[in-house]
């Protein structure tokens, strides 16, 4: 399945399985295994995710389903916001 | 003193018309280092309790910091500091970027103390080390824009200028100060305590030269730093604050109607894009620039000379709106036009009032209106609507000009609520007056003590967690687990308020690594600056600002806190829904690590000996403050 992923302006799209349903997790590491440039910014130094990354599915933050391990479906969008600071 | 300052204050009495230079006393650098740090710290035993703040013991100081005007990335910072008109009579402080608080050091001076009140309109004249106070009758009225034209054309184009506009003449509390047209000292209402002075600008001009103990290193650690962009450094060189608009909305870190709404359910996020990012760095004419020696240049210009809401100054150039503008104007107003809010910025600036204050108040006067506690027979004929972009920049305008209507808003919230009796109280959200700029604490739950704690309350630039510069040792936390927060809470305060104090630009310290701040104070002052001096004198100034407030008799867990800004009751959509902030757990343990009483506030003597303030204990043993 394609799911895409978003952050500013910018999208890209990954394609994962769909059975078992891929999770944001695993969309993330497949994102910066196709784009490393986002490995810096997104990767902590073992390719984890950063814990500093707000994520949101179709616009919901993953703290409402499940986080990392939220189950994603064909057409989903993640949206990545890397920083919040203040301004 | 080759070590950052320039070893020099400058007292005004303006009733006397009278000068007084003074040595800055090196230890009052060494342990308070400058801008609020030094200021409360001098103005502590200068201001006496219970002063009139719009009255002649006010002191208005102006105050940089070490690494102002020093090749530090970023030391174009100044703080204007006073008794608070606005906060219940507490201590006030605005710290601001430009050009001015360099151009004072290269003036001769590392603050001016202002004190009395003029007999008539002045401004005050200070070049390379002499001051002056001159007739200001000709200047007294004038917008922003046009007195610093005119100081410009008189002076020369060596000048740099902060002044207030009629905002701050007619006292209202919503004003601010301002520099290089469009840099406010915002908050505290401090435009009104300069109004009260009669003081209509601060002129300064002088090629002196700051010390400081190694200016080879300096250059070596700038040169270095400069190669170590990090953190916020990518979206604020591409859009300045207005960069993260739509993610603020999205992820229910900005306002949306009034702090009432959910996120994108009533800001959806197609309109949140119109007033973000690329739609703002995307109009026409649009130009970045920076402060003084700002590698980041996070500020614009922008041209809008047709539609609507064409600008009327400075041929049509005015200052892209930053993110608490878009935000405060915008989402909190369920207002996309992006336009508006550019007019509306115009507005602010040049009539000198605080952006936040004011979007704030106008988004209480909406809700009124929309729920019908007030009517179009009290607001002049407007139509206080959700969005309506034309009402709020008439209203604008009038706030600014204490016309019609705009004068029951001209003071802010809290007055405002108080002289439309007491109507809306859920509406009306601030915390002691002061308007709270838009970042909710239900997303970032340590700004809750933040906002509620700080000597200054509802202010986002006063530390805790929405300000974690990359390599700052923040220990990891769930942030929704409200007890064992204390410790980072602490240390991120500690760190903002060196950083503010020291002269420095906070987007400067979220966009290069923190070892620059410890390496950079080591080089301009030539003490050796590690993390646990920078926790200890942060939590001296941050003890500092509190003791005036409680020898005021102020007791900040006696302070209101808005529902809405911690969700009691919780929103029930969006992206911060079902949470409330448990803000008391947060302060209570807060409270406990910095050694303040858990009712009162007040610092035990061993925290005031470990800190060396021992000074402050029979003021605070003495002081009237009601356990909450």
């Amino acid at each position: 399945m394609k799911v895409r992923i978003a952050s500013g302006r910018v999208t890209l799209t990954v394609d994962l399985p769909a059975h078992p349903p891929a999770t944001v997790g695993d969309a993330l590491r497949r994102l910066v295994e196709s784009h490393p440039e986002t490995r810096a910014a997104w990767s902590d130094e073992s390719g984890r995710p950063r814990e500093s990354l707000q994520l949101f599915v179709n616009g919901e933050n993953v703290r409402y389903r499940g986080g990392l391990a939220c189950p994603l479906a064909e057409g989903d969008e993640i949206y990545v916001i890397p920083l919040i600071a203040g301004g | 003193m080759a070590n950052g300052y320039m070893g020099k204050l400058l007292n005004v009495d303006l009733t006397r018309g009278t000068f007084a230079e003074e040595a800055l006393d090196p230890a009052l650098g060494r342990d308070y280092i400058g801008g609020y740090g030094l200021g409360a710290r001098l103005l502590y035993d200068r201001i006496p309790a219970g002063a009139d703040p719009l009255g002649p013991q006010n002191i208005l100081g102006f105050l940089t910091g070490p690494l102002t005007g020093t090749p530090a990335i970023i030391g174009s910072r100044f703080t204007v500091v006073g008794k608070s008109p606005k906060t219940a009579g507490g201590w006030g402080d605005a710290n601001c970027g430009g050009h001015f608080g360099p151009h004072l050091k290269f003036a001769g001076f590392d603050g001016l103390l202002i004190g009395g009140i003029s007999p008539k309109p002045v401004y005050l004249f200070v070049d390379g080390g002499r001051a002056e106070l001159r007739d200001a009758a000709d200047l007294w009225g004038l917008g922003v824009s046009a007195l610093e034209d005119l100081l410009e054309e008189r002076h020369g184009r060596g000048i740099q200028i902060c002044s207030i506009g009629p905002a701050g003449e007619r006292l209202a509390l919503t004003a601010c100060i301002m520099n290089d047209k469009e840099r406010a000292a915002g908050r505290s209402g401090l435009g009104a305590v300069m109004g009260a002075k009669r003081l209509k600008c601060v002129v300064v001009t002088g090629k002196l030269k700051v010390p400081v103990h190694d200016e080879e290193r300096m250059k070596e650690l700038r040169r270095s730093y400069l190669k170590q962009a990090t953190g916020a450094y990518e979206v604020f060189n591409r859009y300045g604050t207005a960069g993260i608009t739509h993610d603020a909305v999205l992820s229910g870190d900005g306002p949306v109607k009034n702090w009432g709404g959910a996120g994108t359910v009533d800001f959806p996020s197609e309109r949140a894009r119109r007033i973000s990012d690329d739609a703002v760095v995307g109009m026409p004419g649009y130009k970045p620039y920076g402060c003084w020696h700002c590698p980041i240049a996070c500020g614009g210009k922008v041209t809008q000379t047709g539609g609507r809401f064409p600008l009327e100054l400075n041929g049509g150039v005015g200052h892209k709106p930053e993110y608490e503008t878009l935000a405060m104007f915008g989402s909190n107003l369920l207002n996309d036009d992006l336009a508006s809010i550019v007019k509306a910025n115009e507005i602010c600036n040049n009539l000198g009032m605080d952006t936040i204050s004011v979007g704030a108040t106008v988004a209480y006067a909406i809700e009124c209106f929309e729920n019908g506690l007030i009517t179009a027979a009290q607001t002049d004929g407007l139509e206080l609507r959700w969005g309506n972009a034309e009402a709020i920049v008439r209203l604008t305008e009038k706030i600014g000009r204490r016309d019609g209507f705009g004068d029951v808003l001209a003071d802010g919230v809290w007055a405002a609520w108080k002289r439309l009796g007491q109507i809306g109280t859920e509406f009306a959200v601030h915390i002691q007056g002061e308007e709270i700029p838009a970042h909710d604490p239900k997303f970032t739950p340590g700004l809750a003590s933040t906002y509620w704690i700080t000597a200054t309350p509802g202010r986002h630039t006063q530390g805790g967690e929405l300000v974690a510069g990359p390599g700052v040792p923040v220990p990891p936390a769930d942030k929704y687990v409200y007890q064992g927060q204390a410790e980072g809470h602490h240390l991120l305060v500690a760190v903002v308020e060196v950083v503010n104090a020291a002269g420095l630009c906070l987007f400067g310290y979220l966009s290069y690594p923190f070892q620059a701040v410890l390496d950079q104070l080591s080089a301009a002052t030539g003490d050796p600056w590690d993390l646990e001096r920078v926790v200890t004198a942060g939590t001296r100034i941050y003890t500092m600002r509190h003791a005036f407030n409680l020898r005021e008799g102020i007791n900040p867990l006696s302070r209101n806190m808005p529902g809405r800004l911690v969700g009691d009751p919780p929103l029930t959509a969006g992206n911060v829904r079902d949470i409330t902030v448990d803000h008391r757990t947060l302060a209570a343990e807060f409270l406990d690590r910095l050694g303040w009483d858990r009712r009162t506030t007040v610092p035990t003597p061993a925290c005031l000996a470990r800190l060396g303030m021992g000074f402050l204990a029979e003021d605070l043993r003495a002081a009237k403050v009601d356990p909450a």
